[in-house]
């Protein structure tokens, strides 16, 4: 046991040497030596994985330990208290932009900060940067939360609200507010005056009202037109989901992705128990030539666009997601996932038929601009039939007539 | 294609290919006392046509050809098998002849499911039955097809969906699953036109055309979207029956074939009707961005 642990804090020392010494070191490293540190790393892993008292941090990397988040937490806290200081009237949304300017540039610097650094896990990520807010707002005097997210750009989230569920609407904010966003786009439509007057006295919110009834998608479709940031985030503005998932899109979606989905599939683990919908999903990004992406797709909530998404796409064709989702991917964008949010599905295992509807609608015109692009198989020739022997094949029986065949 | 070229009964625009001894013979029955096989008949009896047309691609079957013929002329008593064998080269053929079938030859291979829509074309009965050569599957289960097609269904699908109690599904078993969902039958499952055996009326043949037949969901498409009765009748784990083809697949698969041919029948509906297939998506207001 004792050997164990003086091996544990062999390897830990080896943790500890910097990024760019170690980079070096790598290149001199003996077949031996390269046995040895991967031994080290696996060591290291199962020794996170064992010991109870550990804080419990989804990460296999030894560095995001209690002491280091404490050691963020104070380093916020000394950064919230000088800005409070120095602006005795500041806002929540003032120190926020601050603080998260300033982690984004540490993070970009790497000053020292191997938590922020590029390579680092998600789960760590979120934790130091959880930290680290927390204790700026803590210092600064403020009782709301804050997590920085390194960035390179603005991010922003859409969302189309029922008008009539108010409640819903200030759940959804109070989780947006924890994240670094310069703008909150909300879209409705047919809202009574009270509920406007409530979404627009949240302090990011831009408040898109038509007197008419907005369909979801076409609100979400205005809503990315109004915004200019560089990341867009679109959420469900019923049902809140949890901030680190939604802050994983935000980061997914700066320089590594352009179009950041919600994995819905460990939620839909067996295909008997999968609805029509669904199956729809799947076979569209099958014949794309996508089967990887699974039935995830923009047409289910959150998921992230970048600019260049965006500007790609266009915000109209958004108002029919499945297209865009379709054009997406036969644009040659960058398409994975980002996160799990699990909520109540919108219906079981059984799609009502008016839904299934509207969704082969939406497929039937995904397909077409997919065939418009690759032909009318997609590139899954028929190379063996002798069509000529049946006179064609879709030219036959008058009534069907179809001269490109 | 070298093929015997004569003339069919029912004349066609098209160039018909079917064996030439055919034409005014009468259709053998198998089992009736008077039925006349091979050789001087006893006696004439007036001509009728066949009810059941039963439809056999065949192509190097030999091993279980005989069996599936007899199964496949004792659906009815009034059934004629029509034999379309193509490219076969190990002694199909002369177990086909020999069974009293109609055998249409072709001696090359005709590509997957051709000979169904051959096979159609050639078909006189009133119900055509579509099985496999290399699936020996009990008169009695094929009868239940026919019976439905005669009680009022236009497409008796096998109730067949493949395996679904998985995460990830072949992609064959999810295309049809999702072909049905695109058509608004989601009732229907996995079952498919795509698979032996099923069973369509007159009606059905004369509404999506025999061609059509040559790429199974472009025919199951044609005839959910016409509106005809199309119904799972019951359950034949063709997958079962069939071990061999699980062999073939491994080296040969038919997969991007089978996929390809769902884009088909989508692209089908598509252009039929409008953007969306008929399914307006009802609220939408898309003028408002643009």
């Amino acid at each position: 046991m004792e050997r164990l642990k003086r091996r544990a804090r062999a390897s830990r020392k080896v943790g500890g040497v910097s990024r760019a010494a170690a980079a070096s070191k790598r290149r001199y490293r003996t077949q031996r030596g390269r046995r040895s540190a991967a031994k080290g790393t696996r060591y290291r892993r199962r020794r996170a994985g064992a010991a109870p008292s550990a804080p419990i941090v989804p990460s296999a990397r030894p560095a995001a330990s209690a002491a280091s988040l404490a050691a963020w937490r104070r380093e916020g806290m000394t950064l919230g208290a000088a800005w409070r200081s120095e602006h005795p009237s500041g806002t929540p949304e003032e120190l926020k932009s601050f603080v998260q300017e300033r982690w984004t540039r540490m993070a970009r610097d790497g000053s020292g900060k191997p938590g922020t650094a590029p390579g680092a896990g998600w789960a760590e990520i979120w934790e130091r940067g959880r930290a680290f807010g927390e204790g700026a707002m803590e210092g600064a005097g403020l009782p709301s939360g804050f997590v920085p997210v390194p960035l390179q750009g603005s991010a922003a989230a859409v969302l189309y609200a029922e008008p009539m569920s108010a409640r819903s609407l200030t759940s959804v904010l109070s989780v947006l507010d924890l994240l670094p966003l310069t703008e909150i786009v909300i879209v409705s439509g047919n809202a009574p005056e009270s509920w406007l007057t409530a979404a627009r006295s949240h302090p990011k919110a831009t408040i898109a009202h038509d007197p008419d009834a907005v369909h979801a998608d076409v609100g979400r479709a205005l809503g990315a037109k109004l915004t200019g940031a560089d990341i867009v985030l679109f959420v469900d503005g019923e049902q809140p989901a949890p901030a680190e998932e939604l802050a994983r899109f935000l980061w997914e979606c700066d320089g590594r992705l352009d179009v950041a989905l919600n994995d819905v599939s460990p939620e839909h683990r067996m295909f008997n128990e999968r609805n029509a919908v669904l199956r729809l999903h799947e076979f569209l990004n099958v014949t794309l030539g996508r089967a990887d992406l699974k039935m995830n797709t923009m047409a289910s909530l959150p998921f992230a666009l970048s600019r260049n998404a965006l500007d790609s796409l266009g915000s109209a064709l958004l108002a029919v997601p499945v297209k865009a989702h379709a054009a997406a991917v036969l644009r040659g964008l960058r398409i994975g996932t980002a996160g799990e949010v699990r909520g109540p599905s919108p219906f079981g295992a059984e799609a009502p038929p008016p839904l299934l509807r509207v969704a082969a609608g939406d497929h039937i015109e995904a397909w077409r601009e997919a065939m418009t692009a690759r032909g009318s198989r997609l590139h899954f020739v028929d190379r063996a039939r002798n069509r000529g022997a049946v006179g064609g094949v879709t030219a036959d029986a008058g009534i069907h007539h179809n001269p490109d065949e | 294609m070298a093929s015997k070229i004569g003339k069919g009964r029912r004349r066609s625009p098209v160039a018909a290919t079917r064996k030439r001894r055919s034409r005014r013979r009468p259709v053998p029955v198998r089992g009736g006392a008077e039925s006349p096989l091979r050789g001087e008949p006893a006696a004439y009896v007036p001509w009728t046509a066949p009810y059941v047309s039963v439809i056999v691609p065949v192509m190097n079957e030999k091993r279980t050809l005989a069996r599936v013929l007899r199964e496949a002329s004792a659906v009815h008593p009034s059934t004629e098998v029509i034999v379309v064998a193509n490219g076969s080269t190990d002694g199909s053929l002369k177990i086909a002849r020999d069974s009293g079938a109609r055998v249409l030859v072709f001696d090359r291979p005709l590509g997957h499911d051709v000979g169904r829509a051959i096979g159609a074309r050639e078909a006189q009965g009133q119900i055509l039955l579509f099985i496999d050569a290399d699936m020996v599957i009990p008169a009695s289960a094929l009868r239940d097809f026919v019976q439905a097609v005669a009680n009022g269904t236009d497409v008796a699908l096998n109730d067949y969906s493949g395996p679904t109690r998985r995460e990830a599904v072949h992609s064959v078993v999810l295309a049809k699953h999702a072909l049905n969902a695109l058509l608004e039958r989601p009732d229907l499952e996995g079952a498919s036109m795509t698979a032996v055996p099923h069973a369509v009326s007159r009606r059905a043949l004369e509404t999506i055309g025999p061609a059509a037949l040559a790429v199974p969901p472009l025919a199951h498409t044609m005839a959910i979207h016409s509106k005809l009765a199309v119904r799972r009748v019951r359950h034949v784990d063709v997958g079962q029956l069939n071990p061999l083809r699980v062999k073939r697949e491994r080296h040969n698969s038919l997969e991007p074939l089978i996929v390809g041919d769902h884009l088909e029948a989508i692209q089908w509906l598509v252009r039929q009707t409008d953007d969306r297939g008929g399914r307006d998506d009802g609220t939408r207001k898309r003028w408002m961005v643009r």
